[in-house]
């Protein structure tokens, strides 16, 4: 806690000394937006600083040796720990908790549209609760699996003690924090209202929340740049013998997949949110109305914001596919097929992003290249569904919470996927641009693929990390009730945006009533069940049964060692002599990895 | 200083330092000639990519030693 | 918290990965900044093509652009000279690759001072033209302050022949702003 109490201190003060430095070379007052940045810079620092920056990297600048906390009980989840369990977990935790400030703001939202007109909330603060549940759970979705389970698990998926560059990773979790701080302290500037977008001009003028959303952005950015480039190091150096890399498991190829995307184009999101501060604070002029001009941020933004809905999808086919051999007791369907999907995917990516800007105004000919571009990339997509239906298909279905979930992001990702293609059309998105259609798709995917993948992944790894079984009755009680009650909040939405009602405003015209109030019904009682998962989830954590190291009979290499797993993951080296998924094929040897020792009496963690 | 290193490889050392010589004149006299085409040309973008992607890969391979990156367990 | 044997029964992995990875990681992270770079470029010939102004002082961007190469050159005599334990070369060297890069500075210093009236930013192009230069200085900047440290550990002793990964890495980083300015010189002032 000493550390963490350091880092708050420091951060005050630093955030302190930057607007006092700025009033003293420049003046003005304390909310000025220069004095706001400048603050936000210098309590960076501090906290980082004060979390243990100093004892992790400044003692070696000047040429001492390094020092990282080797706390090993509760405290170290405070503190700048390099072990990759402990980043998970800070991760999953801090991320669960975004999720759900990110739902109970959609829940105002959708009390607010239960009725037309407006009861709750004016339409100004309705903007600013899109924009800040839309950032808040972009954020998750974009952290989420990668940052939990990417941390905790592709080092013993790949047979590794750790991360390449264990500090840094550390780093790349304590910049988490400081971003939500910033994002939720922003009501005290005005908060923003430009959308998760943040699409220019709206963002040059309006409130000055939209300066802490700029930093807290760039600072996110940051995180996912240093963790993205980790994995990818980790995974190219750090294979076990024997670790070939057609044998990396598929969730790893996915990690290594959506990093290899992480840590080259968000640099653009940073670089549109720096220059839309710039053209706040300095006078720059690239997207304001006299000189700029907004549709140079779109395509920025959307070289970032296209790649990084694969960003945060692609992790969660890791997590089906792993899912669906696992308990489906089969082989993984086309393997080598789904991995050179999976980098397909990250090549087309990065050459679609204009299909979100069909009605911008930008130049004719950009369409129709853009949208065939698009529409190809449902074809590596369709590859990899196919891949884990083929993987299902005829398996001796083990129907726990893991693969009910599965299920329902199956059914989820198709409607997603299938409804996407009507809005990579350049003729139907003119039709549905802007309306509750492009929402209903949005959360088809991102919902769909990515976070149920999280559930999915919380429910199939919680007790390899906890080492505990949570209550499998409520799980599978909570998978149904959450997908359908997505499905019955979500649907209706597709119906009303056919029909032509508007997206990002709180208000709509009567004929819309039925429809959304079933919708906002419905929402409720989706984000109630959350309290199910999350009271299963706490409760299983401290007093569930033992799970002993693989409940799963699984093959890959995390669950052939102890749960949780020891300090350095294994107890000698791991070798690997087969692949990974080779359930019920006669003959094969599993894995050769240590036999996990089981849990001790008190069920803490055992260090051998 | 604390300790004085005994230099090693003196002919290594001679070969390479010639090699970031010659390097960094060819980016001086490149940069010289960009100068005075770019100055003498109405719309000069065309003729001056090659220099930059010449200068660029001078960088990167003699000054950066990218091919160490391609080199497995090569450092 | 747990009983544990002593830290020394405990299993750990063979560290031989550690300076490849270093290597791959740092080639990445150059790899990640030049999306960075390249973004910024993209907004400039987005938003003004390849026009720039008459006034430009193109006699001391040239003049700026030999002293990055020169520091640049230097960065890599100190880079071969502690590399086959010349120590005393090598401070010699980083101290040169300092100076110039402050010399440097010191003239985009004298250079946004002119900008400033001629082309301020909020025009098409002293926007590009303040971000480039800017984005590009804070790089010169964050450099040296890196140099200034392997300034000071070379000074107190550090690196040798086969230990000088840290020096090496601040040197590659220091020829990634020369690289970048390679590209930039060009953009702003040549096109």
């Amino acid at each position: 806690m000493k550390y963490l109490i350091r880092a708050i201190v420091l951060g005050i003060v630093g955030y302190i000394v930057g607007v006092w430095l700025t009033l003293a070379i420049r003046g003005g007052s304390p909310t000025d937006e220069v004095a706001v940045v400048f603050g936000f810079i210098l309590a960076l620092i501090g906290w980082l600083a004060g979390i243990g920056g100093i004892e992790a990297f400044g003692r070696q600048w000047i040429g001492k040796t390094p020092e990282v906390s080797t706390a090993r009980g509760w405290q170290r989840y405070f503190q700048f720990t390099v072990d990759h369990k402990v980043i998970g977990i800070q991760y999953g935790v801090t991320l669960l908790g975004v999720l759900l400030i990110g739902g109970f703001s959609a829940m105002i939202m959708r009390i607010e549209l239960a009725s037309p007109g407006m009861s709750i909330v004016d339409l100004e603060e309705f903007n600013k609760l899109v924009s800040m549940h839309g950032i808040l759970m972009v954020a998750v979705a974009v952290a989420g699996i990668i940052g939990a389970f990417g941390n905790y698990i592709i080092p013993i998926q790949i047979g590794a003690a750790d991360m390449a560059f264990p500090r840094l990773n550390a780093l790349s979790y304590w910049l988490v924090p400081p971003v939500a701080i910033g994002l939720l302290s922003a009501p005290l500037l005005g908060s923003f209202s430009a959308g998760w977008t943040a699409y220019a001009p709206l963002s040059v003028g309006g409130d000055s929340g939209q300066i802490l959303f700029n930093m807290a952005i760039i600072t996110f950015g940051l995180s996912s740049i240093l963790g993205g480039l980790n994995i990818i190091v980790t995974v190219i150096t750090m294979r076990a013998p024997g670790m070939t890399w057609g044998r990396l498991p598929i969730f790893t190829w996915a990690g290594f997949a959506t990093a290899l995307l992480a840590f080259t184009v968000t640099q653009f999101f940073a670089a549109a949110l720096v220059l839309i501060t710039m053209d706040r604070v300095a006078g720059t002029d690239f997207f304001g109305p006299d000189v700029g001009t907004g549709i140079l941020y779109e395509h920025i933004f959307w070289f970032y914001s296209h790649p990084a809905v694969y960003i945060m999808v692609l992790p969660g086919f890791g997590v089906i596919l792993e899912i669906a051999t696992a308990f489906s007791r089969k082989p993984l369907f086309a393997y080598k097929a789904v991995v050179g999907s999976l980098l397909t995917i990250v090549g087309l990516s990065v050459v679609v992003w204009a299909h979100h800007m069909f009605t911008s105004g930008m130049a004719d000919f950009l369409q129709a290249p853009f949208m065939i571009l698009t529409e190809a990339i449902s074809i590596p997509t369709g590859v990899i569904f196919l891949s884990i239906i083929g993987t299902l298909w005829q398996g001796k279905l083990w129907f726990r919470t893991p693969l009910v979930i599965a299920f329902g992001w199956l059914f989820n990702f198709l409607i997603g996927g299938i409804t996407g293609i009507f809005l990579a059309d350049v003729a139907t998105d003119i039709f549905l641009h802007d309306t509750y259609f492009v929402v209903a798709h949005f959360h088809y995917t991102i919902v769909g693929g990515s976070i149920f993948a999280l559930l999915a992944a919380f429910f199939y790894w919680f007790p390899k990390i906890t080492g505990r079984m949570y209550n499998d009755k409520l799980g599978i009680i909570f998978a149904v009730s959450v997908t359908v009650l997505f499905n019955t909040t979500f649907l209706p939405l597709f119906w009303v945006g056919i029909n032509g009602m508007n997206r990002r405003v709180g208000d709509y015209p009567q004929a819309y009533e039925s429809a959304n109030k079933f919708a906002s019904v419905s929402a409720l009682l989706l984000g109630s069940t959350f309290l199910l998962f999350v009271g299963n989830i706490a409760w299983s954590a401290v007093a569930g049964p033992k799970a002993g190291s693989n409940p799963w009979n699984a093959r890959t290499l995390e669950w052939q060692v102890s749960s949780p797993p020891s300090h350095h993951n294994f107890r000698s080296q791991p070798v690997i002599v087969g692949p990974p998924y080779d359930y019920g094929v006669p003959y094969v040897v599993f894995p050769d990895a240590e036999p996990a020792p089981e849990p001790d009496e008190s069920g803490k963690e055992v260090l051998v | 200083m604390t300790t004085e290193l005994v230099p090693i490889d003196r002919d290594g050392m001679r070969a390479a330092t010639r090699k970031g010589l010659i390097g960094a004149a060819v980016l001086a006299v490149l940069t010289i000639i960009e100068y005075f085409v770019a100055i003498s040309l109405e719309n000069p973008l065309l003729a001056l990519l090659p220099f930059v992607a010449l200068k660029g890969w001078i960088i990167l391979d003699v000054f950066m030693h990218v091919r160490q990156v391609f080199k497995e367990g090569g450092h | 918290m747990t009983t544990t044997k002593p830290p020394s029964t405990e299993y750990h992995q063979d560290m031989s990965f550690q300076p490849r990875a270093n290597l791959i990681g740092l080639w990445l992270f150059i790899v990640s900044e030049t999306f960075l770079f390249g973004a910024f470029l993209a907004a400039r010939y987005y938003s003004t093509g390849t026009a720039k102004p008459e006034e430009l002082n193109q006699n001391l961007a040239l003049m700026l652009t030999i002293v990055l190469l020169a520091s640049s050159l230097s960065a890599y005599m100190a880079e071969t000279s502690i590399r086959f334990n010349h120590r005393r070369n090598f401070v010699i060297y980083i101290s040169g690759t300092i100076i110039m890069g402050l010399i440097f500075l010191g003239g985009v210093g004298i250079e946004l001072k002119e900008a400033i009236h001629l082309y301020p930013p909020g025009t098409p192009y002293g926007s590009s033209y303040f971000m480039l230069i800017g984005l590009h200085a804070f790089h010169v900047v964050t450099g040296l302050i890196a140099l200034g440290f392997v300034l000071f550990l070379g000074l107190k002793g550090h690196y040798g022949s086969d230990d000088y990964w840290g020096a090496e890495g601040v040197i590659k980083y220091w020829h990634f702003v020369d690289l970048a300015w390679v590209i930039i010189y060009p953009t702003l002032y040549l096109f």
